[in-house]
């Protein structure tokens, strides 16, 4: 009820906002108009009205987010540091048998299940709550952090576990290892691939000793002070949540990006990012396809990242471990935005070998046609793409019933890696927060060209690849667009209709709705992020009827990416206008995934009840309003 | 068993002889039609019958009941456009009718009639998948519409005799070396204009599939409507590059503009509207014809094109 109560205030409050003057506008958008223009002081509550701990929870998880990059950074580009190496300076015994302990006891406690639903686990779920409330000051204490991370880290840890315990486990060095405190699992699975502890101790920047924080997690509570640094929230859940932990990109773009900058700091150029990507080392994981694997890795640093918030980074270091969150944090915290190439990395494996891309086909009936080189798979990619808009032969010689080309769609993946990692930079926060079964995920159009369906797509194939491949609904409008919609339909776009979604459903897929519909691409530039009306709350209905749960998700990037600066009138190609943009261009793309929407208040034949749907649906809508702000608060640069 | 066919010189009617002539529970064939067959085979008989003379009800039924007919084939259907759409009509709907009525007064146990997937027509506002519950449509269409006014008429027959069990397979497009229908003939042109910046996803089912799913519809102790469709969707443009004919985009517009005139002129019977069937999808499930009528296709979609492409050559 409070929940409720909180909605219409909320929306009194839009408005208002709106009105701002000039003088709050975020320092991050350098066209300062429009919903951009948001007061700084109050944040609305991102999580909306129904969500229990809004804005520091969010703000933790982008800092996790931050940490976690952080770390892998340290892993990433190195050479290959020797776990081994590490141990001899690691503190040894006490250390790994807390660890160990720890490890075991998190696995015990947080069976596998949970990687699922991580909002479920109290453990999780508590000590975030805790924390987030006085987080938002300065000192959250060693303990206040430690325990969720810890729990997440267990958590994430026991499959690996399961697959490799013995290396891990025997190997107490690895505990010293500071890339440890990221990925304990990737360590474990492969002792091969060893964090240079050399490095990192030459690090000027590394105040923690391993051994200190080893020996005593308090060290933990040092970093604190980012912790209370509102541009680095952390977010302990968003690696503990899944396997997507592993698998996150935006950690793992970060990594590159921080190194260069921080150079002082060696030990980013660890190959934690291999050892990551072959987590699953042993036997073929879940998740086993790692963005690390499948991408071209690096992106500039994550937004959370801000030049002045060069402090130490937070650190969700995963307790058991006992690795000391100091020691992660720090180098990519100094990564400033300004870098915009994120430098190749060398140990990445090519993307065609993506173990993604497979997992990718698996529900399509035609093997993948790997491209041999990254150059002329993308060229005749390209051109495949072109061939297909156009309705000339494609080479397609099946399609699943949607319409999707399976052929297409991989060849075409590596350049949809290459926008994602390289050119928008998307950064994921959230992506635990996904159910494992159908779902209905409701964001917002950013941009004038639909590139957002493919982006989210891509989101979930990494974060998530273990989630049935997602489908997302396209409006008629764009549909049925010349080109633009037979595009759309071979890389899996499927029209918005009420039986296509139920069937989606049914097929166990979670489905991407994008409730604005063609509204939501011809705003203009000045009213970006100003949602439309959210339809007609279809997806509402449908979800209820179903009963599958509604993840709201926030797309902030697009907007100034491709902002609409005009609009030629096109009845005669069957469109009601084209929008006039320039080639889309390489701003910052943020995906917020928020945690599933609760029905629970759901009447009894809540499809029917209009009222109560209506009301869904704006609840959501302000829900992923406050994400945006949110979202455009924390922003440091557009670019 | 003993099985009466209407229009065995069509294609489905030719690849549903043999196996009718092969199958042991079949005692004899007889054959309904204007011209005798020239490959009658051993258990055929052959009966002079045209669907669209007055009074053929009263035949036919004399006929079934003096060959003890259990069971039906009505494949006479023009299943074509043609400019004699005044035919047509009388064929289709009339002679359906026709049959329809021989049917109920001679007290047949079972009745199967072809049709397309095609009448669900490409609409912009349809699902992904036709099902076979959804609404018929392609209205602006003659071709089409006939054939929908056909299946009325059979569902309210269905529904009125709970006894004759009745079955309507709803075919993808047949192709095949020797299948001959508006689609094929297209495809054997050699360049099939298309429309550019659309490219919808089309299936198809070999004429042996096709002829398989008949034969199976005799039977199968399941009723009602059933989508036959081959294995595979694939986009319109491939279907025509593995036809061996080359696709010709052309821009909406003019493409319209030239179809209306040749259709005004008289050059072609092509309506407008037909080319809904190249602008947006239309797929149909195939789901219940496998669970229930056991119909699953044998020719793979490469394949099935191949047959195609070889027949040109």
């Amino acid at each position: 009820m409070a929940a409720r109560k909180k909605t219409p205030a909320s929306k009194k409050q839009q408005p208002a906002k709106k009105k701002q003057p000039a003088a709050k506008v975020l320092g991050n958008d350098p066209f300062a108009r429009g919903a951009a223009t948001r007061e700084l002081k109050t944040a609305p509550p991102p999580a909306g009205p129904r969500t229990r701990t809004p804005t520091p929870e969010l703000q933790e998880r982008l800092t996790g987010k931050t940490v976690i990059s952080a770390a892998l950074a340290q892993r990433a580009p190195s050479g290959k540091a020797i776990i081994t190496a590490a141990l001899a300076e690691a503190p040894s015994s006490p250390a790994s048998g807390a660890r160990r302990g720890s490890a075991k006891s998190g696995a015990v406690a947080a069976p596998e299940r949970a990687l699922t639903t991580p909002q479920a686990s109290p453990e999780v779920g508590a000590p975030t709550g805790k924390r987030a409330s006085p987080g938002a000051t300065g000192t959250p204490t060693a303990r206040g952090a430690s325990p969720e991370v810890a729990a997440p880290t267990a958590k994430r840890a026991s499959p690996g576990v399961t697959a490799a315990p013995t290396t891990h486990h025997a190997s107490p060095e690895v505990v010293a290892a500071p890339a440890l405190v990221v990925a304990p699992t990737a360590h474990h699975a492969s002792p091969d691939f060893t964090v240079d502890p050399t490095a990192h101790r030459a690090s000027p920047q590394l105040s923690v000793d391993p051994e200190a924080h080893h020996a005593s997690p308090d060290v933990a509570a040092d970093p604190a002070a980012h912790h209370a640094s509102p541009h680095l929230p952390v977010d302990p859940e968003a690696h503990h949540g899944s396997p997507a932990l592993v698998v996150d990109p935006v950690a793992h773009h970060a990594a590159p990006s921080g190194a260069p900058i921080d150079g002082p700091v060696p030990h980013f150029s660890s190959p934690s990012v291999v050892s990551f990507a072959s987590t699953p080392t042993p036997a073929p994981a879940p998740f086993s396809s790692s963005p690390t694997a499948t991408g071209p890795a690096p992106s500039p640093a994550p937004f959370a990242s801000s030049p002045t918030a060069t402090g130490p980074a937070p650190t969700p270091s995963p307790a058991p471990f006992a690795s000391s969150p100091t020691l992660v944090s720090e180098p990519p915290v100094r990564t400033s935005p300004t870098i915009s190439a994120g430098a190749p990395q060398p140990s990445a494996p090519p993307f065609a070998s993506s173990p993604t891309l497979v997992a990718d086909e698996a529900l399509a009936p035609v093997t993948p046609r790997l491209p041999s080189s990254a150059d002329t798979g993308l060229l005749s990619a390209l051109l495949g793409a072109v061939r297909a808009g156009v309705g000339l032969a494609s080479r397609a010689t099946q399609l699943d019933h949607w319409g999707k080309d399976a052929t297409l769609a991989s060849s075409l993946r590596p350049l949809g890696e290459l926008l994602y990692d390289r050119y928008f930079r998307v950064q994921v926060e959230g992506a635990q927060h996904l159910p494992a079964g159908p779902c209905v995920i409701v964001a917002n159009h950013a941009g004038a060209l639909p590139l957002d369906g493919p982006m989210l797509h891509l989101a979930l194939r990494r974060e998530r690849p273990e989630l049935p491949e997602a489908r997302w609904l396209l409006e008629d409008q764009i549909f049925h667009a010349p080109f633009a919609g037979v595009l759309a339909n071979r890389l899996g776009a499927v029209r918005a209709n009420p039986e296509n979604a139920h069937r989606l459903l049914d097929e166990g897929r979670p489905i991407i709705v994008f409730p604005e519909g063609f509204h939501g691409l011809s705003k203009p530039f000045s009213e970006r992020y100003q949602l439309r009306r959210f339809g007609r709350g279809g997806y509402v209905k449908i979800a209820v009827r179903r009963g599958v749960p509604i993840v709201p998700v926030a797309i902030v990037g697009g907007e100034e990416s491709m902002p609409l600066l005009a609009k030629v009138p096109a009845k005669f190609l069957g469109v009601e206008h084209l929008p006039i943009t320039p080639l889309p261009l390489p701003t910052r793309w943020f995906i917020r995934f928020s945690p599933p929407f609760d029905l629970s208040d759901a009447p009894p034949q809540a499809e029917t009840n209009l009222a109560w749907v209506e009301r869904t649906n704006l609840s959501v809508r302000d829900q992923i309003e406050a994400m945006i702000t949110d979202l455009l608060k924390q922003r440091q640069s557009v670019f | 068993m003993r099985v009466g066919v209407t229009g065995v010189s069509s294609d489905l009617g030719r690849g549903l002889l043999p196996r009718l002539e092969a199958d042991p529970l079949v005692e004899k064939i007889v054959v309904f039609d204007v011209a005798r067959p020239k490959d009658l085979t051993r258990k055929c008989v052959f009966v002079r019958a045209d669907l669209t003379r007055p009074g053929m009800e009263e035949e036919l039924t004399r006929s079934f009941q003096a060959q003890q007919l259990d069971t039906l084939f009505h494949l006479a259907f023009v299943n074509s456009r043609v400019h004699r759409a005044a035919f047509a009509h009388e064929l289709e709907v009339i002679g359906s009718m026709h049959v329809l009525a021989a049917t109920q007064a001679a007290g047949l146990k079972r009745l199967i009639i072809p049709s397309l997937t095609a009448l669900y027509g490409a609409r912009p506002n349809a699902p992904a998948l036709f099902h076979e519950r959804h609404a018929l449509g392609g209205a602006g269409v003659r071709f089409i519409t006939d054939r929908v006014e056909v299946e009325q008429h059979i569902a309210r027959f269905a529904d009125a005799n709970p006894a004759i069990q009745v079955i309507v397979l709803r075919f993808a497009p047949v192709v095949g070396a020797s299948a001959n229908n508006p689609f094929t003939r297209l495809l054997r042109t050699g360049f099939v204009p298309t429309i550019m910046g659309f490219d919808p996803v089309w299936q198809v089912v070999h004429e042996d599939d096709a002829a398989t799913a008949l034969h199976l519809a005799l039977t199968t102790r399941a009723r009602g409507v059933f989508n036959v469709v081959g294995e595979a969707a694939a986009p319109f443009s491939t279907v025509v590059r593995l036809s061996g004919a080359r696709s010709l985009p052309l821009p909406g517009p003019v493409l319209r503009a030239t179809v209306r005139a040749l259709d005004a002129a008289g050059v072609s019977a092509t309506p407008v509207a037909m080319l809904d069937f190249l602008k947006y999808s239309w797929v149909a499930d195939g789901e219940r014809a496998r669970a229930e009528l056991g119909f699953s296709p044998r020719v793979p979609f490469f394949e099935a094109m191949q047959s195609m492409r070889e027949a040109r050559s």
